[in-house]
């Protein structure tokens, strides 16, 4: 029993030297650059311009640092479970990821995704997408969705629906591996 | 290509309509296999589908015992949040834990159902790899597949991770006869597990640990599980008898 849990170590550790040689021998983010924009993981993120209740415009041309964009609505039971989340998890991660939490404002009010903000404390960038087009652009179909980019501007995971605390702590933590 | 189906005010997610079409087709092909042996068809059916509950509810509620003191706080937050990583690894422990025990309380050989699990595991992921597009890295390949505009196009992985699997299964179909040694489940192992690691060298992968995906690892597990077990092959199991 134990000889052949020994066999099954060694040759899964060979398989992994295999797979991590070829892996770095392939140069995946060379790879990418070519990659048009789409909404999946993998892919570019796909570009937007949104006016934030701030009433500056913010858009995702030349990313300073990571990105999160979380798309949320004032009735969505879930977004309001996730939003202290996303607050204390801004306060953790600042200076490292930036978040935009785009208001699905054509589903929504201005009124209500301002007194939202505002009841949970959002302290980055609430940005009111009236006509629908960015979370058109995204395939949102159910919120919250969350999506997580690198400072070069891939999509390196999404979550549709809340995933929990942890979960999402660990994608945040996830996307400052990938640029350290 | 969209997520969901919309029919009237109802959104369906393309992803679960797969799913359940290929577990369909998986669960066809496993009762056209039951019917060539002589065993207890409606016990084995009955575990593999009680598993397949276990696994489900353990990925959707297994965070109560990931986030107790979150859940006690707000309970509405069990309806709520969706399954995990680790949920689902918590459900393929329970899930397999109860499929040994049912399977030694019953006195059903574990390598004839594992062998049973390769004829249904197939089927269904032909059909999943058919209908799930998974783009690989941009190819001027003419069978390319594009995201809308033709401008770029992209390897159809799903497209040729389906068509091994069709080769993996006219070879295991060839040797039904030698079911109930666990070998068929094996060599579908050894062979799901290079063709799927293959074909990650051609596709953006993502997640990495210890510098390889998830899936890679997925793959080394099925490749060295089969491995392994194939050094069994002049195991003296009894093999099933067929009809």
């Amino acid at each position: 029993m134990v000889k052949k849990g020994l066999n099954f170590l060694v040759i899964l550790a060979l398989l992994w030297a295999i797979i991590f040689t070829i892996n770095k021998a392939n140069s995946l983010p060379k790879n990418l650059k070519n990659v048009e924009a789409a909404p999946q993981v993998n892919f570019k993120i796909p570009s937007f311009s949104l006016t934030g209740i701030d009433s500056k415009n913010y858009s995702t041309d030349n990313l300073q640092r990571p990105l999160v964009i979380n798309f949320w609505a004032s009735w969505c039971g879930p977004c309001r479970i996730e939003a202290p989340e996303l607050v204390s998890l801004n306060k953790k991660f600042h200076n490292k990821v930036e978040i935009y939490a785009i208001n699905l404002t054509s589903s929504d009010t201005e009124s209500d995704a301002r007194a939202f903000a505002k009841e949970y404390g959002f302290d980055f960038p609430v940005l009111l997408d009236k006509n629908g087009q960015v979370a058109n652009l995204y395939n949102v179909t159910a919120i919250p969705t969350t999506y997580f980019i690198s400072r070069d501007g891939i999509i390196v995971d999404r979550i549709i629906g809340f995933g929990g605390k942890d979960v999402l702590k660990s994608k945040f933590q996830k996307l400052v591996n990938i640029e350290e | 290509m969209d997520d969901v189906f919309k029919i009237g005010p109802f959104l369906i997610s393309y992803k679960l309509i797969i799913i359940v079409l290929s577990s369909i087709f998986g669960y066809f092909a496993l009762v056209i296999a039951l019917k060539k042996i002589e065993i207890d068809r409606r016990l084995i059916l009955d575990i593999l589908l009680s598993s397949i509950l276990i696994l489900i509810l353990a990925w959707k509620f297994g965070g109560i015992l990931f986030n107790p003191k979150q859940i006690l706080s707000n309970p509405l937050l069990i309806l709520f949040i969706t399954g995990n990583t680790a949920t689902l690894f918590l459900g393929f422990i329970l899930s397999t834990g109860y499929i040994f025990l049912k399977l030694y309380k019953n006195g059903v050989p574990i390598l004839l159902f594992l062998d049973l699990i390769s004829f249904s595991s197939l089927p269904f992921l032909l059909i999943y790899n058919l209908f799930t597009p998974m783009y690989g890295y941009p190819t001027r390949l003419p069978w390319g597949i594009s995201l809308g505009s033709d401008n770029v196009l992209y390897h159809p992985v799903n497209f040729y991770f389906a068509i091994f699997i069709i080769l993996i299964s006219v070879y295991i179909l060839r040797e039904f006869k030698t079911i109930g040694n666990g070998i068929l489940f094996m060599k579908a192992s050894l062979l799901l597990g290079i063709s799927g690691l293959v074909l990650t060298f051609i596709s953006p992968q993502s997640n990495m640990i210890m510098g390889i995906s998830p899936k890679q690892w997925g793959f080394a597990f099925l490749m060295t599980v089969g491995l392994v077990g194939l050094k069994k092959e002049n195991s003296t199991s009894p093999k099933a008898k067929i009809d």
